[in-house]
């Protein structure tokens, strides 16, 4: 049928001036051509059509191999927290999730310092209080302060209106769960403290003429309402409450032995003076102590008051130690430092322990499960098993409770500010993990993780992440 | 030129046409594959993109995620999603929770993805 009609004369048979049969063959050629270009468009088509279905796949098959390596580097962390596992008893076991697997692979353990938060850069005259689990950060502007406030636990700011507040005001923090973030204690134009909620709001106070001076204020919350405690170098002298109730003496001591929700003290005038609440007599109520530039006042729930001084030396480190059974001090003069504790009878002197008497400790100590933390040479913790001693972190630590549980410390390094949790729960095991998820054959998804796990007091087991 | 060389002959004729039909039927079909395909890859990708948020949501905001069925419309498309919990006790204080959430789109198949939780006992999620 497709017989052409064939020139004995011609030698190339491509070359058919006079031939139609040549031509249809040309033109047939020319429409199978077409054809075959037309059938290789479809087929490159479809094979576009193929590569988008694919990479589509793939993508979900990426997605859940993402999520099966999520869900199993908390299921990691649960084990080695919340079921008190070992690492090593979870090396290379899997985790199966939405038809993927995991497999856990344990790279290498080590000791971990205390998690810490880098809260950033800031002014110099800014001043960061603890305040109900966060930190309010102030800084001056003009006759106002500027008012952030940081949540380490989620990371995040929060601006509060600027507050007018007269220079030589003085702040005190609240402590975690007062509802209340700080008190505002100033003299011009007349006494009066300012209460400063959560939401920003202010309550203001008239405050009666505020003498006698003192020299250290603790914000906190007596019988549910916001309330300040002025101290001097013996005691608790004023107890202002938001609805502007004055209680002073007995009264003030009182209501200073009441005062929940606490904040770090903050001190104002001449001279050192600190305040801590423990349970110096160990009698499972706390007490209060006020340490002055030559002497230690110790008023306790039961109503005794213990004092003690130590001629030519003055206090140069304090705090509850229950490997020392009881609050002890540090006093420091010519010759040397002498350790005294309160006892049944009074403050003794005492052969500290080597955590005590190792480094050289300014000002209040902590002491947890394990350690002691506390200022010697910027944040430092020392075991109370071993004695030997870690620096954390340059800078001058402040203690307040920020996350619930044990002390956090604040530190400013230069203008940078960062938080330490939990120092006095010391070091942690932290254990590097590769976690390999098949998502094709041929194709693995790896992920790393490092989980810091550290011990409480109590003996619980928990996670906690810093970073910046 | 003879009468039987002035066109082409019948079988050529039906020859030929039917080549050309084969190959537009091909490419009719390849096309309407192509924008079937793309139809149904551009519903999976916003399917994957709903489940992954209702994921991003569940772990971000745990509890936030509650079980049932329900429709959302994105482009003007309307997606089915639908979230299962399913709980179980692994001892202490704990469970292993699974949520699975599945989001159906008007083509394409449905798109599956499932993440397990550590919950805490007696509270909402961990």
């Amino acid at each position: 049928m497709l017989g052409m009609n064939m020139n004995p004369d011609m030698k190339d048979p491509f070359i058919r001036p006079d031939g139609d049969a040549g031509r249809r063959g040309a033109m047939l050629v020319l429409a199978s051509a077409a054809a075959a270009v037309v059938m290789l468009s479809a087929l490159l088509l479809l094979g576009y059509v193929g590569r988008m279905r694919s990479g589509q796949t793939a993508r979900e098959r990426a997605a859940q191999a993402g999520l099966t390596s999520a869900g199993a580097g908390e299921w990691l962390a649960w084990s080695l927290s919340g079921r008190g596992l070992q690492p090593r008893d979870l090396d290379g076991t899997s985790f199966e999730s939405g038809g993927f697997s995991t497999r856990m692979d344990l790279l290498s353990t080590a000791p971990v310092p205390p998690a810490s938060v880098t809260i950033g850069e800031f002014p110099a005259g800014t001043a960061a209080v603890a305040s109900d689990g966060s930190i309010s950060l102030l800084t001056p502007s003009g006759d106002s302060l500027e008012v952030k406030v940081f949540d380490p636990s989620g990371r995040w700011f929060d601006q509060l209106p600027s507050l007018r507040v007269p220079e030589g005001s003085v702040i005190a923090g609240t402590g975690s769960g007062s509802g209340y973030l700080f008190a505002v204690i100033t003299a011009d134009p007349e006494p009066s403290v300012l209460f400063t909620a959560r939401d920003g709001s202010v309550t203001r106070c008239e405050a009666p003429a505020l003498e006698p001076a003192w020299t250290a204020a603790e914000a906190g919350l007596l019988d549910g309402m916001p309330a300040v405690v002025l101290y001097r170098s013996e005691g608790p002298v004023i107890a202002i409450l938001r609805n502007g109730s004055l209680l002073q003496g007995g009264s003030a001591v009182e209501a200073a032995l009441g005062l929940d929700c606490a904040g770090t003290p903050v001190h104002a005038g001449e001279g050192p003076a600190s305040i801590v609440r423990c349970d110096a007599d160990m009698d499972g109520a706390d007490d209060l102590a006020a340490v002055s530039p030559s002497r230690i006042t110790c008023f306790t729930a039961s109503g005794t008051v213990f004092s003690d001084s130590v001629p030519g030396a003055s206090p140069a480190a304090w705090g509850f130690s229950r490997v020392s059974s009881g609050f002890v001090v540090c006093w420091e003069g010519a010759s040397g430092r002498t350790w005294r504790r309160l006892g049944w009878s009074g403050f003794q002197s005492i052969d500290p322990v080597a955590a005590l008497s190792g480094p050289s400790w300014t000002g209040l100590l902590h002491e947890g499960c394990n350690c002691v933390a506390g200022d010697a040479g910027g944040l430092r913790i020392a075991s109370c098993a071993s004695g030997e001693s870690m620096l954390l972190a340059g800078g001058r630590p402040v203690f307040a409770d920020i996350d619930g549980g044990p002390p956090d410390a604040i530190i400013w390094n230069g203008g940078s500010l960062s938080v330490v949790l939990d120092p006095v729960e010391g070091e942690g095991t932290g254990s590097l993990w590769r976690l390999s998820t098949m998502e094709e054959p041929g194709s693995t998804r790896i992920d790393t993780l490092f989980i810091p796990v550290y011990m409480d007091g109590s003996g619980a087991l928990s996670v906690r992440t810093g970073g910046a | 030129m003879t009468d039987s060389r002035a066109g082409y002959s019948l079988i050529e004729t039906v020859l030929a046409s039917a080549i050309l039909i084969v190959v537009t039927g091909a490419l009719a079909m390849s096309v309407k594959a192509f924008s079937d395909g793309q139809e149904s890859v551009s519903c999976r990708a916003s399917a994957l993109v709903i489940a992954a948020d209702e994921m991003a949501d569940a772990e971000s905001w745990p509890g936030s995620v509650a079980p049932g069925s329900r429709t959302v419309e994105v482009d003007g498309r309307e997606y089915s999603i639908d979230t299962r919990l399913i709980s179980e006790d692994t001892g202490g204080s704990f469970n292993d929770l699974t949520v699975t959430v599945t989001v159906t789109g008007p083509s394409g198949g449905p798109v599956t993805l499932e993440r397990r939780f550590v919950e805490s006992k007696g509270a909402e999620w961990r």
